[in-house]
């Protein structure tokens, strides 16, 4: 899964790259869409955070700090 | 009940910030209400609702929890934000277990979080963050601090960040036979660098790093491990933990179609011999000019802890766990989202509100499945 992630991400890359340079800001408007946004919602990320790091050992520790012992994200 | 009025005292403190003052008029910006509903099913060994070590049986997962959550934001002046989080859960009958044998506690819980930030533009490119907040839960008391530097370059076009966080948890610690060996701490620290690429006008790279280090009583205290005699050992952790976890992101929208992709890779590991990685993809399609939809797919691949197992041999030593969330396992999770940005829509009766609905199924190959449900209210002033 590692490798098709990686392909994913570099064919995402070569494909959005290509016209890689300074954008002028009168030039960036689509970038502050709704649907560009890092995030949408602060209260849907935190849900959503939530649901993965009380689940899964291996959740939380990039962004947020990872409390809890065991997965808990608390 | 306790946690709900103490949720309620922490709602009237965010608007009494809020209320205007003679040192500095506060507006606020923007709010959101959210509530999401988990409905979980499924089987796990620290749960000891029906678990059997003898039989490999694990303990009945099931639970409902109710997440009402509030945001908002608040400027003081041109420089200053402000934003408040809080988050209330209650939880039904979730893993019952040892704390059950003297408080029930797991038949109902209630938390409640606040999480505040405060944001400072010390100048147009560079901006400074502040943070702090707490976590209320029988039988867990836990208080967060933090703070991060943002600057950005080249028209905007790059944004370098770094925060870090420090985490305490005090709580009340119960033995898996229901034995209380007393107050019990444990600390989190945690360091995150970030850099945004704009590639294009539609295009852009994400790219993060986190490093955590934890302290103390990892352990969930009254975490049990079956015996292949039919009884059970307490859980133990190693006492400290050391986590790292790489993020990369792209979003592109495509003008002609007014359709976004977003892809996302995340690996981790820690030096609990725990590797995983996480694929994200989304995407979004509007349908009107101002009615999106977003449709995504998570899957997450964890190799599990290097002492994890079913079952033990009758007083097991050494750092030992059977909680299936630190196992060896793959999730799948599917989402779907419908948002409306009434500011956008030929009609003005919403005014500047926006509305979301959202859906979601999550899969866990080790017996745990989530059905969740969410809806949104937000309004910008």
């Amino acid at each position: 899964m590692r490798r098709l992630a990686v392909l994913a991400l570099a064919l995402a890359l070569v494909a959005t790259a290509a016209s890689c340079r300074v954008v002028p800001k009168n030039r960036q408007g689509t970038l502050n869409d709704p649907t560009m946004k890092a995030s949408e919602s602060t209260l849907e990320d935190r849900a959503r955070r939530k649901l993965h790091t009380s689940r899964e050992g291996a959740g939380g520790g990039d962004g947020e700090p990872a409390g809890g012992g065991c997965s808990c994200g608390n | 009940m306790r946690q709900l009025i103490a949720a309620a005292a922490l709602a009237a403190a965010v608007v009494a910030v809020a209320a205007p003052s003679p040192a500095a008029a506060q507006t606020i910006e923007a709010f959101e209400w959210r509530t999401v509903l988990f409905a979980q099913g499924g089987r796990g060994f620290q749960s000891q609702d029906g678990a059997d070590g003898a039989t490999a049986t694990p303990g009945d997962q099931q639970a409902i929890i109710i997440e009402p959550l509030m945001w908002t934001r608040l400027r003081s002046g041109p420089t200053l934000v402000h934003e408040a989080a809080i988050e209330i859960d209650v939880v039904s009958a979730a893993s019952p277990d040892a704390i059950d044998a003297t408080t029930s506690a797991s038949r109902l819980n209630e938390s409640v979080a606040l999480d505040v930030t405060h944001r400072w533009a010390i100048t147009p490119t560079d901006e400074l963050i502040g943070r702090w907040g707490f976590h209320v839960e029988e039988p867990l008391r836990s208080w967060g601090w933090g703070g991060g530097y943002t600057r950005r370059l080249l028209d905007d076009n790059v944004t370098l960040g770094g925060s870090g966080n420090f985490t305490l948890d005090w709580f009340d610690a119960y033995g898996p036979y229901g034995d209380r060996p007393g107050l019990q701490q444990r600390w989190s620290a945690n360091a995150n660098l970030s850099l945004s690429q704009v590639l294009s006008p539609t295009a852009v790279l994400d790219l993060g790093y986190g490093l955590t280090v934890q302290r103390g009583v990892l352990e969930t205290s009254w975490n049990a491990v079956p015996t292949d005699d039919g009884m059970v050992a307490r859980e133990e952790l190693p006492p400290g933990r050391q986590r790292h976890a790489a993020t990369a992101r792209v979003s592109k929208h495509f003008l002609r179609t007014r359709t976004t992709a977003k892809a996302s890779y995340r690996y981790y590991h820690d030096d609990f011999d725990l590797d995983a990685h996480t694929v994200q993809l989304y995407g979004y399609q509007y349908l009107r000019p101002y009615l999106y939809a977003r449709a995504g797919w998570r899957i997450h691949h964890q190799d599990g802890v290097a002492f994890y197992q079913d079952v033990f041999t009758p007083d097991p030593t050494g750092p030992r766990t059977s909680d299936s969330d630190l196992a060896r396992f793959t999730s799948n999770e599917l989402t779907l989202k419908l948002v409306l940005l009434a500011d956008r829509a030929p009609f003005r009766t919403l005014g500047r509100a926006s509305l979301d609905a959202a859906f979601g199924r999550y899969l866990r190959t080790n017996d745990l499945s989530i059905t969740w449900a969410s809806l949104s209210v937000g309004y910008k002033f």
